[in-house]
């Protein structure tokens, strides 16, 4: 009866338990992407991509990376820095150099910066 | 033949309340057209955060399963027996949804999602007690997040939101009556209080009734001064925090205050010998009608009824009446089963 019971409440027991290691996990994290965070962060920001020592436009950044070029981010900084990462992992024909200027809930700027390794 | 009508919501692998929640929450999906890649933007597969989610067809292929996975789990849990599976169709195209899409992280589409996959991992043991945990677990995992964040102790992260980002006149004048930064202080300590003051009343079903209380002082504010509903996040919340109140299996009709008619039309409609016929003929009036529609409130057509108000008043923006229905539905549905679940679970009860 018991062995029953146990085994009716399992499946959903650990998926309730997954959440939450994960949430711990994403807490030690600079990024948060299945976190319970709502509206936990208010992070303003820039990106900038440069190529032979030229800016990329607007419609050419905001093509590339799928968001505003200026915009608010509501999870966590580290996930436009996560998406520029891997675009630039993957996307054919990458700029120069790519630089995130950010405000984190209003603090100073500050300003991440990818560069091409070639 | 019962199982393919929406309306008969026994029988099933799961309690009737969870049936009701989500094939509520299936057709406000469906009326306001939010989609598992509805996140912040997008509205399709972009970087996805896990490798082989990238291997799967081409974008086209890979969107069009998606979509095909979350309308027929939609399909299944509306006009079948297999509530559950349906369920996991569903909750499963929003989970990809989120993981294929760099730049549709949401918590509205992941709670909405997870009350799927809640309702999927259910029986007739657990009850509606998961449901009650994974909204325990939202705000604990919210309140973390706030914990670990000194902004949220000094108000930064309020005043950012509500001021810099939003610019809620009505907020800064009040705020302007303070020391600066004060009221943000406030709010964001405030806001760390009642999260974890909830998570813990949720923890026991007794005390349900008061959680929903705190979660209204919580909610309802912020959906008023910012003006939107965080997409299907709002639904998701009234329908999950609703699945866990009883839902009566027997509706009786007193000639001296309710409606014949309207009580004949929920007759017809009803497919779970939840009604009894109301005897004598009375006459009809506003009042009568109002009574009528409070007490009858449980009836599936009813519920259906109150998903697409709630989806039209979504769809024109009208959120102050939706806020002061989900008020009164509250006030004179839920607050007066406090008793109701002591008597339950208390073994005096016997």
């Amino acid at each position: 009866m018991i062995s029953s019971s146990f085994k009716k409440w399992l499946p959903g027991v650990l998926f309730l338990s997954a959440q939450v290691i994960n949430t711990l996990y994403e807490l030690t994290q600079d990024t948060r992407t299945i976190s319970w965070a709502p509206h936990t962060t208010q992070v303003f920001y820039r990106i900038d991509a440069f190529e032979n020592g030229v800016t990329w436009d607007q419609q050419a950044i905001e093509a590339r990376y799928g968001l505003a070029q200026t915009q608010w981010e509501a999870h966590a900084p580290g996930n436009i820095m996560r998406l520029v990462a891997t675009v630039e992992a993957k996307a054919p024909g990458h700029p120069d150099s790519v630089r995130i200027s950010y405000r984190r809930n209003g603090a100073p700027e500050q300003t991440y910066l990818w560069k091409a390794s070639r | 033949m019962h199982h393919l009508n929406p309306f008969y919501v026994k029988g099933k692998t799961v309690v009737p309340e969870l049936v009701l929640a989500v094939r509520m929450l299936a057709v406000y999906l469906l009326l306001t057209g939010e989609f598992p890649f509805n996140g912040n933007q997008g509205g399709g597969r972009f970087y996805p955060l896990i490798e082989l989610l990238d291997q799967l067809g081409t974008d086209e292929q890979f969107n069009l399963g998606v979509r095909l996975l979350f309308l027929s789990g939609i399909g299944m849990l509306l006009f079948s027996h297999y509530v559950r599976l349906g369920a996991l169709g569903v909750g499963l195209a929003f989970v990809t949804g989120l993981l294929s899409c760099q730049i549709c992280i949401s918590v509205a589409h992941l709670f909405t999602g997870c009350v799927f996959l809640c309702t999927a991992l259910s029986n007739h043991v657990t009850g509606t007690n998961l449901i009650r945990f994974q909204l325990a677990v939202l705000y604990l995992g919210a309140d973390l997040n706030k914990v670990f964040d000194p902004d949220w102790w000094t108000g930064a992260s309020m005043e950012t939101l509500l001021v810099t980002k939003h610019q809620i006149a009505s907020y800064m004048k009040a705020a302007s009556i303070f020391p600066p930064g004060l009221l943000s202080q406030m709010m964001g300590i405030g806001v760390i209080v009642l999260q974890i003051s909830i998570a813990i009343l949720l923890l026991r079903r007794v005390t349900v009734i008061y959680a929903m209380l705190l979660a209204l002082v919580l909610h309802l504010p912020m959906v008023l001064l910012m003006q939107m509903t965080f997409g299907p996040f709002l639904f998701a919340l009234v329908t999950a925090y609703g699945s866990l109140l009883t839902w009566p299996q027997q509706l009786a009709c007193d000639n001296r205050l309710h409606s014949n008619v309207l009580v004949k039309w929920l007759t017809l409609l009803d497919f779970n010998e939840q009604m009894s016929p109301c005897t004598g003929n009375t006459k009809e009036s506003p009042m009568r009608w109002l009574r009528t529609g409070l007490r009858y409130i449980a009836h599936p057509a009813m519920l259906l009824s109150m998903t697409v108000l709630a989806a039209a008043t979504v769809r024109y923006g009208q959120l102050i009446p939706l806020t002061l229905v989900v008020v009164v539905a509250y006030w004179l549905y839920a607050w007066p089963q406090r008793k109701r679940m002591r008597k339950v679970l208390s073994p005096a009860g016997l």
